[in-house]
Parts: C-alpha cells; structure tokens; sequence
C-alpha cells in the first residue's frame, strides 16, 4: 500500500482537485440543497457513503467482468446501472434496517443515482494513471478516491450553505437574488481553493 | 403546439440551462472555449435525438415500473455511441473534452426530456422536442464560452481579436470564471425578465 | 414475484440488445482507434526529427529501439535513428522526458542530434494551467510552431536550463511568463534524460531490438537483459582469448 500515494488522493480530491469547485462534478445538488446547513449535511454523508461504495463495486465491475471479456467500452452502461441498482438497494436497506441513518439521508438518495460525482469518480479511478511510475490507480487507491472526493464535496457544500443561510438577510439586488448570487459565491469560493493549486507533497 | 413552437421553445423561453436548470455540470465545465462547446452542444443534442425518438418508439411496450432504468440504458448506449465516435474521428475534440462526454449519459436533459416528453408524445413530436433542446443547450454553451474566451484568452475560435500580446483576466477560463460568468448571465436574464414584468404591470 | 421476474427479463433483454449493438458498433471504431495511437506516436517522431534528415527520406529511416534504466527496475524506451538500412552511425537519438509540472506530468518529445544538440522539441502531454503552463503548445496566430519549442533549437540537451536558474549559461531557455515551474520542470527533464541516454551510449551494448517506426515490437525484459549479457560475455571472453 502506497501511504505516499493515498495521502496524494486525499490532498489532491478535497483540496487541488475538489470534485466541485475545480472539476466541475456534483453542480445540481450543490446549488440545490445549499440552501441550508442540516440539508447540506445530510446531503454529504449521503454523497460520501454513495461515491465510496460506487468506487469499490465500479472498481470490481470494470476489472473482474468488462476487461476479462475485452468489454472495456461498455463500461458507460455497466457503471451507471451498477450505480442506479446500488442506491435501489441501499435505499431499500436503509428504509429496513436503518430507519433513523433513512430519515436523515434516505430523501437525498434518489437525486444521487444522476450526480455526475458519482459516475464521475467512477470514471476518474479508470482513467487515472499516476505520474510517477505510470500505474492505474489500485482497488484502495479507487475506493479511497471515492471517499476523499466525497468528503471535499461536502466541505465546498457546507461552505456554501453557510454563507447562503447569512445571504438571506443580505440586501441584494432583486435580479442577484437566488441562483445567481449563489453562483457568484460559488465563484468566490473556487477562487480561494485555487490558491491550493501548486501544493507537492515530495 | 404546432411545429415552429415546439422547435423554438428549447431557444429562449424554455432554455433547458438558464430557465430550467438543467445540464449545469457540462456549462461550467466545457465552456473554455467555443468549438469545445459547440462540440459538446453537437454532441449533446445527437444523444437528446436519438434516446428522445428511441423512448417515444418504445412507450407503447415499456413497463411503467422499470422504465427509468430502461431509459437509462438506452441513453448510455447513445453516449457509448457518440464516445467512440469521437475517440475514432475526432480524437482532439475527444480529448479536451474528456470524461464529460461519458457524463452526458447524466446529463439532466436528457433523462428529464425522455420522462417529460418523449415518454408521452409522438415521436415526430418527441424528435423535435429534442432538437429544439439541444439547440438551446448548444446555444447556452456557446454564450457561456464566447464571453469566457473572449474576455479570457482573447480569441474568437481560436483567432486572436486583440493582437497576440494580450493577457487578459485568465480567470475567465479558470473555473471560478465558469461560475462568474453563469450568474452574472441568470441575474442578465433576471433582471430582463424583472424590466419587462415591470413595464406590462405598471402600464396605467 | 413473477412480475419481478418479467421485470429484471425486459430490463436484460434491453441491456442485451443495447451490449449487442455496441459491440457491432465498436468493431468499426476500435480500428479506427488504434490507427490513431500508432499514428501519433510515429508523427512524434517524425516530427522532432524533421530539419536532421530530409524530408523525403525520413520515411526511410531505421529507429532502434533501446531501454532507458530511469529507476532501479523501471524502464522506458528511446530510439537511436539511423538515416537507413546501410548506414553505420547513428545520427539522432530520440526520446521521451518526463517531468512533474506544476500539476501534473509533463511529457516532452526530444531529438538530438549525436552530440546531444536539440534539434526539435515538442511538449505532448501536460495538465498545466491554460494561458500559462499550456503555453508551451500554443502556436501563435500565422506562426507554424509553438514558440516555446523553438526556444530548445540548437540547445545543448545535457546542459539546458532555465534563464533564472543560471543566466550565464550558453543554452538558457527564457521561462513561459508566469509558468517558471513549468519551464524548469521540462528542461530538467530533458536534461536528465539525456544524461540516461548517454550512460546507455556509453555503456554500448549491442541493440536489443530493431524494427521500423510502424512495427509495434513488444519488450521481454527478462529476455532482452538476458541476451545483453550474454553479448557481454562473450565480447568478453573475446577479448580475453585475444591476449
């Protein structure tokens, strides 16, 4: 196990690379549940449990079915069904077994299967190939990336709620308010985690 | 709604980015410059028509209960399609475009047009619903990246408008230039909306 | 639960006709595909090579394929080209340097002449920032290459370096304005990578492999380091016997 590299996909995926705030993954929702704090947070865990067990069964999929086969070019299709039955069943489970963990989170669920982090960490852990000795990433490194990416979502979208439940009582121009000045904030915000950007850790 | 209407409303009055919301993840993130858009929007619109025509074919034999995953899948088969394609025949598009073109398959858009229209009308109507869509989106994208590449790069399609020194706020093409600039548009579009509610209204 | 059962037999019934249609359609484009990488990595290559040999006899010419000891165990390839199949010199060694960029890996394409002069550089692969480390691609409106790049020609590969670095040195390369980090890195790999491709010359051991730029040869490592010592050996013994 690569500590070095682990470490590299926690500071890369939560603060140079942040699923939302530098890739571009997870807008929907980031600008849909901001509204306030206990949503948002709500919104994460679900988001972060989501991206971490979509990158462990996406990991399996890809590596022990589609390239056995030579059927690497399905893997649009076998991921993003993996993903839509993973959160049925999660769902399903949760509203049995968990019935507290469901009433926190279980809302957020149905809007997560078309999250574009979910299938976006899916896709990132094949495609990356690491600089320094030119391997993919491994089933923890996957799967690692998939939880640090989920918990830099979280921290942009508590950033955000924060600052939209203080906007409230703020004195904004009539056509500034709602989506647009939560997307200059989120303008804002990207901007002081572009001041990670250049960060090594060796 | 005859045709000319159905057509336009995906331009402006129905814009699926700025007046429903929806395929916000591929404005931000591709709109660095205008042939990646129109790219994309291009793109984006082939997966629109063929998934919106397939559904609207099918909604006779699909059952209620599993025809979100069933359209799912028709959907990510149309994206499989255009990835290859691009990765064939259009290998530079392909990639500074990357893994977005595999997340239309997540693209709001589609999936909401396909449950919102193809699933319950003809599929005449449903094709042109689609393209009309897809238009608008591909209109939205162009009008995000024109601005971005303009004030950002300095270029037109790549071709430089202000001499080739010019350095302008590279923050444009940087991503919180992408958020900037969409909401410096919604509160435009706001604003407008807002003035002419105002005109009718306070008409004595 | 038999309506369960229907259910999930459409749905795999739909996800069957969907794998089927993909995989006809992939059988056109995975050609298609493939050609592309081939042809890229060739056009590399004859690209930076482009002003050594003339143009019309760079698709005649012979590129031995060696291996580059970068790290205990880890190995890459460069090429020794030769003008053809007669010629018994080599005239140009090409080779790709690594380096780690501002944010991320940054893959230059090098050929040098024998006496490790550039000849042409091209940057083809990074993730630096657009307007200032992706610079180093950018070809300036009705110029025919990237600026960046001709800042290299003629440069001593061993010794480049970035102008801030050592202004004093006869092969400075001035830094892409605000992308110092970028510069640095690539000219440091150039250079490191040129020291690698020298203690192989050096060290001359007999090529493992030749072939022409579209034979896609595949490496044995095992195989290839046997067959160097054995040459060892017996070059060797050669010597030896000759007392």
């Amino acid at each position: 196990m690569n500590i070095t590299h682990l470490v590299m996909i926690a500071i890369g995926s939560i603060f140079l690379n942040n699923f939302v705030l530098s890739r571009f993954l997870g807008i929907c929702p980031f600008v849909g549940v901001s509204k306030k704090l206990d949503s948002a947070v709500g919104m994460g865990m679900a988001v972060i449990f989501v991206m971490t067990l979509a990158s462990f069964v996406t990991y399996l999929v890809y590596y022990y079915v589609l390239v056995p086969y030579s059927l690497e070019y399905l893997n649009t299709i076998a991921f993003i069904l993996t993903i839509a039955a993973l959160v049925q069943f999660i769902e399903m489970f949760m509203k049995k077994n968990m019935p507290a963990l469901y009433s926190a989170l279980g809302i957020f669920l149905p809007l997560i299967t078309t999250n574009c982090a979910v299938l976006g960490v899916a896709i990132l852990n094949i495609d990356s190939v690491w600089a320094d000795d030119g391997t993919h990433y491994t089933f923890i490194e996957s799967i690692w990336n998939g939880f640090t990416g989920g918990v830099g979502f979280t921290i942009a979208l508590v950033i955000m709620a924060g600052i939209r439940e203080k906007l409230e009582f703020a004195d904004l121009p009539e056509s500034m308010k709602g989506l647009p000045i939560a997307f200059v904030t989120s303008a804002l915000i990207a901007m002081a985690f572009l001041g990670f950007s250049g960060m090594k850790i060796m | 709604m005859n045709f000319i209407q159905n057509f336009t409303k995906g331009f402006f009055k129905e814009n699926p980015v700025f007046v429903i919301g929806l395929g916000l993840c591929a404005t931000l993130a591709v709109t660095t410059s205008l042939i990646n858009a129109i790219g994309m929007g291009a793109a984006t619109t082939f997966v629109l028509i063929g998934s919106s025509v397939l559904v609207s074919i099918v909604k006779k034999v699909t059952p209620n209960d599993i025809r979100i995953p069933i359209f799912v899948v028709m959907i990510a088969t149309f994206t499989t399609i255009v990835d290859l394609s691009m990765k064939a025949w259009f290998p530079a598009l392909s990639s500074s475009l990357g893994i977005f073109i595999p997340l239309i398959v997540v693209n709001c858009i589609i999936l909401g047009r396909a449950e919102a229209y193809a699933f319950k009308n003809s599929v005449w109507d449903s094709a042109v619903d689609a393209l009309g869509m897809g238009v608008g989106f591909t209109i939205a994208l162009s009008l995000m990246s024109g601005f971005r590449e303009i004030i950002g790069s300095g270029t037109f399609f790549g071709f430089p408008l202000f001499g080739s020194g010019y350095k302008g706020p590279l923050m444009m093409i940087l991503p919180p230039g992408g958020f900037l600039m969409l909401g410096l548009i919604l509160a435009f579009i706001n604003w407008n909306r807002l003035r002419k509610s105002n005109k009718s209204g306070g008409a004595k | 639960m038999g309506n369960i059962f229907k259910l999930a037999a459409i749905l795999f019934l739909v996800g069957g006709i969907a794998a089927g249609s993909l995989a006809f359609f992939n059988s056109f484009t995975k050609p298609a595909i493939e050609k592309l990488k081939l042809e890229s990595e060739t056009k590399a290559r004859e690209y930076v090579l482009n002003g050594l040999v003339p143009e019309d006899k760079i698709k005649g010419v012979i590129y031995e394929k060696d291996s580059l000891e970068i790290q205990k165990g880890s190995y890459e390839f460069f090429y020794k080209v030769k003008e053809n199949e007669s010629a018994s010199n080599h005239i140009a060694y090409i080779f790709l340097a690594k380096g780690s960029g501002f944010s991320g890996v940054v893959e230059t394409m090098v050929c040098t002449d024998a006496q490790f002069k550039i000849n042409r550089i091209k940057v083809l692969k990074h993730t630096e920032t657009p307007g200032l480390g992706a610079e180093a691609q950018t070809i300036k409106y009705g110029d025919k290459e990237p600026f960046f790049e001709t800042w290299f020609k003629e440069k001593n590969s061993l010794k480049v370096v970035v102008e801030k670095d050592d202004s004093s040195s006869p092969d400075k390369v001035q830094s892409l304005t605000g992308a110092t980090i970028t510069t640095r890195a690539i000219c440091k790999s150039i250079s490191a990578y040129t020291e690698l491709v020298k203690k192989n010359i050096e060290n001359s051991v007999p090529v493992v492999y030749i072939g022409d730029a579209d034979t896609v040869v595949s490496y044995d490592h095992e195989k290839a380091m046997a067959q160097q010592d054995s040459i060892r050996k017996a070059n060797a013994q050669v010597t030896e016997g000759g007392k």
